[in-house]
């Protein structure tokens, strides 16, 4: 109990320090808000008008009264109000995060339904037309950018058949496309991740052991070897949560799925910074806990790694 | 071997004059979307320039930012992890530090971050790349370098008085480069795809330049009536990116590495003869 409480104070100083620094980077660097905002450049818009934006910001206060109250902002849980829409961005980001995992979630059932019969089965068998087979579908979705198969896709099944939505996020069919085109590339990853850390387990002494006290070859490799390969699967995965987490940047531009990842190129391009800034705490909170959870999975499965340096 | 790279010698000088004396950036609003002639080796896109020539230009363009980008990366980290693994002590600490915290963000949040923090350019990504990056060469060449430390000829150069810097440079770098070089040009293929994907929403290479990616977005509207458009520099950037991994397959196999697994760097015993 003390180490779980020592560890969420590290992590909570560690995100205000986080915070800190991309405040006063946000600050010190190029670029106005309010310029933006008044969406005109410095020649048409009187210098009266900018002050008086400014002021009404807040933006016109010293650097650390600015932060201050953004800090009193995070703990009323609304992080300010976006420049562009005026909507508190805690709701902005809660509604994108939703759609985020919606797409997250159709992406990595993709991408576990590819791996996992390719994964186990390479690794069990000793046909070559198997293993070349998860070969090629690992190495081909390492090397296809997951964006051009989402374009050649609705190209395919949106525009020439016309079997599903070119893109936006009406109902379930309108999710088809983005998952798969994010399973793909995802899938990669895993196949070979699981093929390895499967054989691995399968070479142990334990399990030839087993073997001997005549433990049936179903038992073994469901309860010992998958259950031992799980770990090392499972910090990897917890890298493409976190990823997830940040949104599926190009994949919800390109289908126009109103998740964080869009939010976040259109905060960008439009110098948002309330927006951005609750972004970056978010989300750097959202990949410390997951994190912090996928290691204490880890631990519950294989104690022994407690003592080591894995991650 | 000798007349194969003749043949890609010729043609890369072939595209190169082709490139020049079709200037790819002349829009020619009369002869938009011509299909494949004499003229237009690949037809022109949508603003009528030259397609062959931008396809050929942006893959120089993306292969120059990979290639400075995982050199920068490369050499950053390595010296870095040298460090860490020569220097035991403060500093070993603090870079360990420094990886553990940076490690679990995600490349894409991250240059995310920080475009969004100074601005949507090549300069940013880099920046980014070169954040996440550089912690594998580090974690690398720390581990080569306090199992090099182990070996006598190293306690010997020390006997025999020689600097800890000329220990670093003669006795530990060299091993350590070899599989450095693996490692990164297995990351180049990965940059490339990183960079085609951020320049298709904008924040990468910025147009009038071409970049794979970014001609795949200025392509999506004449996806029916073009769509080589849209396949070619797709096309081209998988083939760069499995160029790159057979590169690596073989320098893998060069310098000693035995392919063990589909993807995992394992490096070859003593023992063990490489394949």
């Amino acid at each position: 109990m003390h180490s779980i409480v020592k560890r969420l104070l590290s992590l909570s100083l560690f995100t205000l320090l986080i915070t800190f620094s991309c405040f006063v980077l946000l600050r010190l660097l190029p670029g106005d808000p309010v310029l933006t905002l008044l969406n005109i450049d410095e020649l048409s818009a009187t210098p009266e008008q900018i002050e008086a934006a400014r002021r009404e910001l807040g933006y016109d206060q010293p650097m650390l009264v600015q932060y201050v109250r953004w800090l009193q902002d995070i703990f009323t849980l609304r992080l300010g109000n976006s420049l562009q829409t005026g909507r508190p961005v805690i709701e902005m980001l809660l509604e994108s995060y939703l759609v985020t995992g919606e797409l997250a979630l159709g992406g990595l059932t993709i991408a576990l339904l590819i791996a996992l019969p390719l994964g186990i089965g390479s690794a069990l068998t000793t046909r070559r037309s198997v293993v070349r087979l998860a070969h090629l579908v690992s190495m081909s979705g390492a090397a296809v950018p997951g964006f051009w198969i989402g374009l050649l896709l609705v190209d395919l099944f949106a525009v020439r058949l016309g079997w599903l939505p070119v893109m936006g996020r009406e109902g379930m069919t309108s999710l088809v496309l983005p998952a798969l085109s994010l399973g793909f590339p995802l899938a990669s990853v895993y196949i070979p991740l699981i093929r390895l850390n499967l054989r691995r387990e399968l070479n142990q002494p334990y399990i030839e052991l087993a073997r001997m006290r005549g433990i049936s070859e179903r038992t073994i490799l469901w309860r010992y070897a998958l259950r031992g390969s799980v770990p090392p699967v499972l910090s990897v995965f917890g890298l493409t949560l976190g990823s997830l987490a940040g949104g599926v940047v190009v994949l919800e531009v390109l289908f126009a799925y109103p998740g964080v990842g869009k939010l976040m190129v259109d905060a960008i391009l439009q110098r948002d910074y309330p927006l951005i800034q609750g972004y970056i705490l978010l989300t750097t909170g959202v990949i410390l806990v997951l994190h912090q959870g996928i290691r204490s999975l880890n631990w519950a499965l294989r104690p022994d790694w407690q003592k080591g340096t894995h991650t | 071997m000798k007349k194969r790279w003749l043949i890609l010698w010729g043609c890369l000088l072939l595209f190169i004059s082709y490139t020049v004396f079709k200037n790819p950036f002349n829009t020619n609003v009369a002869k938009r979307l011509e299909p494949v002639s004499f003229e237009y080796w690949l037809g022109t896109d949508g603003l009528g320039r030259d397609f062959a020539a931008r396809l050929f230009l942006a893959g120089l363009i993306s292969l120059g930012f990979s290639l400075l980008t995982v050199l920068l990366t490369a050499c950053i980290g390595t010296c870095l992890g040298c460090l860490a693994g020569f220097y035991d002590g403060r500093l070993k600490h603090l870079i360990h530090r420094l990886e553990d915290g940076l490690v679990i963000f995600p490349d894409t949040v991250l240059a995310l971050v920080i475009a969004g923090l100074l601005d949507a350019s090549p300069q940013s990504l880099i920046f980014a790349i070169l954040l996440i990056k550089w912690i594998s060469y580090a974690r690398l060449s720390e581990t080569l370098v306090t199992e090099t430390m182990q070996k006598p000829y190293v306690s010997m150069a020390r006997i025999n008085g020689l600097t800890d810097s000329m220990i670093l440079r003669r006795h530990i770098l060299p091993p350590i480069i070899r599989q450095v070089v693996v490692l990164m040009s297995l990351d180049v293929g990965k940059v490339i795809l990183f960079l085609s994907a951020f320049s298709y929403i904008g924040l990468g290479v910025q147009a009038p330049l071409p970049e794979w990616g970014a001609m795949l977005n200025e392509g999506r509207p004449y996806f029916s009536s073009a769509p080589r458009l849209m396949l070619l520099p797709g096309a081209c950037i998988v083939l760069t990116v499995v160029a790159t991994m057979g590169w690596t397959r073989w320098m893998k196999k060069k310098g000693g590495y035995v392919n063990d697994s589909d993807s995992e760097l394992t490096r070859s015993g003593e023992t063990r003869p490489s394949a």
